[in-house]
């Protein structure tokens, strides 16, 4: 079977080269010429710009996210990305809770659930308990304390209990005596909040260096990213309510799963970790179990040559023919993005006509005139003679 | 469950605010079972009531956990008094204090420095000696900033009724477009234009629970707005996308998960809303994406779910660390 995948940037994506790899397919950003294929798939919304020029028997779109769903509502590219899943395409699920998605939105389509592999993990598969084995790393450190130097002083956490809010809270010991929980952090926004947040000391650490558990609260998507690497290494993780959760962590048996904007409910299934240590050893026992029953490359590639070869052999349906809601939603979405173009607009006329603004504008003028022109060279050279101070 | 038996709650607050909020509040009968085979949930109705009634419906209640609604409304010694653990559930009050209202001029609603004040004058009358939320093991919220200085505990989801959920239907032509709030100056500025142009039904005054049902039937656009220029969370938000209605609202903060342009739409100029309120009578069924969306979201919103966890976690928490005795 040809297959052409086609991405809008190379290096494709992982999952794609995997799958390319293994089935000896084509990868492309624009349309092979002289080529045909029995299957062409678009991997991303912008390479469906060129999904129809490619010469096949059956177009197809991989979705593995929802492109608009990360984008700002003020970002134009939002109002393009969401109308290339009205296309008349076949479409491959990466994840059920994307076929679930696609069923929502494109009933009439077709639509095969293929899971991505599991992403490797580079720890070894038994980690060693938390409080051995602990090697002094750049990325550790008690949270509150300073990153860089008390785990750069060599004494990885337990030197860098020696400062910190984590040691005043308990000399780097939680309430019950344990080492300090092993946290990674897939993200830098709530999850630090959360990290912060804690009662129980807690540290730090690269997703390679034996977590316990990873945390990830985004409420759109990311779940089937660190967390199932994180599962594999065998640790378990805080997710938030994002789509793919209900695919990966089942609460309170492999993970947890907080509420959306509740950073302190976060931090406190985090302390509950820290706290009850035969609850942390269950979770991530479990959290190993799901992650040895996913998918490998090898399985995922198999599924995904027997979902081409079906898309193939049958045609599609008579009703998926036609983008029958692409206009509507078209027209939608201008709407939503026309008054979102209003709001910034009201916004920028609201703060042209503040007393702050005009006031800065009229200083700005003033500071400008040729009469302080000596003040502003003094000031700009004493400036540069403090840069130079601070920098070496 | 406790000893294989559900979870006994008693649900106390004002039910034309608050019934929704509860597992079986409005509605006898789930949309997808029974709501309350975790939880048996009572609901009493603190609307009206002397304090000592409210006491007496509790204690008949025999219930594992008191979950007080609205904790600024109740009385500190009843609540002082439950035999059981104590959630505080803390909102901002949904109409202006009747001395707000006094000092508004003559039918005119109260302005936004005197609803901030109040706001201000209530959190504080909150977490006095003897007040109602000191009286409470835990205080949770759905906005943490109705709960500055407090010992807040947690950021609840917003739950709404398992028997208020409804699948999304067609969109009538013309739309029923429907904004339900007591009125204050910065709603009327918000909704103006609208009103003026299209057919927007106010439901001014509370909804009792034997007709929110029907009322939620009828309505194809929901507006939500803020009560004042603070930007919040609405629980209407969660309400109208369980009925499965497509909702214009001012920008939420948080959000409880909810996209913006994928689940609902944030609309924070009025006259941006009433030319999208134009756009959708032209073509009803313009964002019913939005609505499909939204109305999925709204599934994590489950009365039943979003009790089950946080009470769960609440008396654990409770059992391991308690604040105050119980009598």
């Amino acid at each position: 079977m040809r297959v052409c995948f086609l991405t809008f940037a190379l290096p494709a994506p992982p999952a794609i080269a995997e799958y390319a790899r293994r089935l000896d397919a084509v990868v492309a950003q624009a349309a092979p010429e002289g080529s045909s294929f029995d299957v062409a798939v678009a991997t991303d919304w912008a390479s469906t710009a060129h999904l129809f020029e490619v010469r096949a028997k059956r177009h197809a779109f991989w979705v593995d996210h929802f492109a608009h769903r990360r984008m700002g509502t003020w970002q134009a590219e939002r109002f393009a990305a969401q109308l290339a899943y009205d296309l008349p395409v076949d479409f491959i699920a990466a994840a059920p809770w994307v076929r679930d998605t696609l069923a929502d939105l494109r009933p009439e389509a077709r639509c095969e659930l293929v899971t991505a592999g599991r992403p490797q993990a580079e720890a070894p598969a038994t980690p060693p308990p938390a409080h051995e084995g602990v090697r002094p790393l750049e990325s550790t450190r008690l949270k509150g304390s300073d990153p860089g130097p008390a785990a750069a002083a060599g004494g990885g956490a337990g030197a860098a209990a020696g400062g910190g809010a984590g040691a005043a809270a308990g000399g780097a010991e939680s309430s019950g005596g344990a080492p300090p929980l092993r946290v990674h952090l897939a993200g830098g926004g709530d999850e630090r909040a959360a990290l912060d947040a804690m009662e129980e000391p807690a540290v730090e650490v690269g997703l390679a260096d034996a977590p316990d558990v990873v945390v990830m609260l985004s409420a759109v998507d990311g779940v089937l990213g660190a967390p199932l690497e994180g599962f594999g290494a065998g640790a378990t993780a805080v997710v938030g309510p994002a789509h793919d959760a209900q695919d990966l962590v089942r609460h309170g048996e492999n993970g947890f799963v907080a509420d959306a904007d509740d950073v302190r409910g976060a931090a406190r299934w985090l302390d509950h970790l820290a706290r009850d240590r035969d609850l942390l050893a269950r979770l991530r026992e479990a959290a190993r179990a799901t992650a040895a029953a996913w998918p490998t490359w090898e399985q995922s590639a198999a599924e995904m040559e027997a979902a081409l070869a079906r898309l193939v052999a049958e045609d599609p349906p008579p009703q998926a023919a036609w983008p029958v809601r692409l206009m509507g939603d078209a027209i939608g979405g201008a709407a939503v993005f026309r008054q979102e173009i209003a709001t910034l607009t009201t916004e920028v006329h609201r703060l042209q006509g503040d007393d702050a603004y005009r006031v800065a504008v009229q200083v700005r003028e003033r500071w400008r005139t040729a009469r302080l022109g000596p003040l502003r060279r003094l000031l700009a050279a004493a400036a540069r003679r403090a840069k130079s101070r601070a920098a070496g | 469950m406790i000893a294989g038996r559900p979870l006994r709650v008693a649900f106390a607050g004002d039910a034309t605010r608050f019934a929704a909020w509860v597992p079986g509040g409005v509605s006898d009968a789930a949309a997808d079972g029974d709501p309350r085979r975790s939880l048996a949930a009572t609901f009493v109705d603190t609307r009206g009531a002397a304090p000592a009634a409210v006491g007496a419906a509790l204690a008949a209640a025999r219930p594992d956990v008191v979950v007080a609604l609205g904790v600024a409304e109740h009385d500190g010694q009843v609540l002082n008094e439950c035999r059981a653990p104590v959630l505080g559930v803390v909102v901002p009050p949904d109409r202006p204090p009747a001395w707000v209202l006094r000092a508004a001029a003559p039918g005119q609603p109260p302005d936004a420095a005197a609803l901030a004040a109040a706001a201000a004058h209530e959190r504080a009358r909150l977490w006095a000696p003897g007040s109602p939320g000191e009286a409470c093991d835990r205080l949770v919220a759905l906005d943490p900033i109705d709960a500055v200085g407090a010992r807040l505990w947690r950021t609840i989801a917003p739950p709404v009724d398992d028997g208020l959920f409804a699948p999304v239907a067609s969109a009538r032509r013309p739309p029923r477009i429907v904004f339900a709030g007591p009125s204050t100056e910065h709603r009327e500025r918000w909704l103006a234009p609208a009103t003026h142009l299209h057919d927007v039904r106010h439901v001014a005054h509370g909804v009792t629970p034997d007709r929110l049902k029907r009322l939620l039937e009828d309505v194809d656009v929901a507006l939500v707005a803020h009560a004042s220029g603070r930007a919040t969370f609405d629980h209407r938000v969660a309400l109208h996308l369980a009925a499965g209605h497509l909702v214009l609202t001012e920008p939420l903060r948080p959000r409880h998960g909810l996209e913006p342009g994928i689940d609902l739409v944030e609309v924070a100029d009025p006259d941006a809303l009433a030319r999208l309120l134009g756009a959708i009578r032209a073509s009803p069924d313009l964002l019913r994406r939005a609505r499909v969306r939204g109305r999925l979201k709204a599934e994590r919103f489950k009365a039943s779910h979003v009790w089950g966890r946080v009470l769960t976690d609440f008396l654990r928490d409770v059992r391991a660390q308690r604040t105050r005795p119980l009598v």
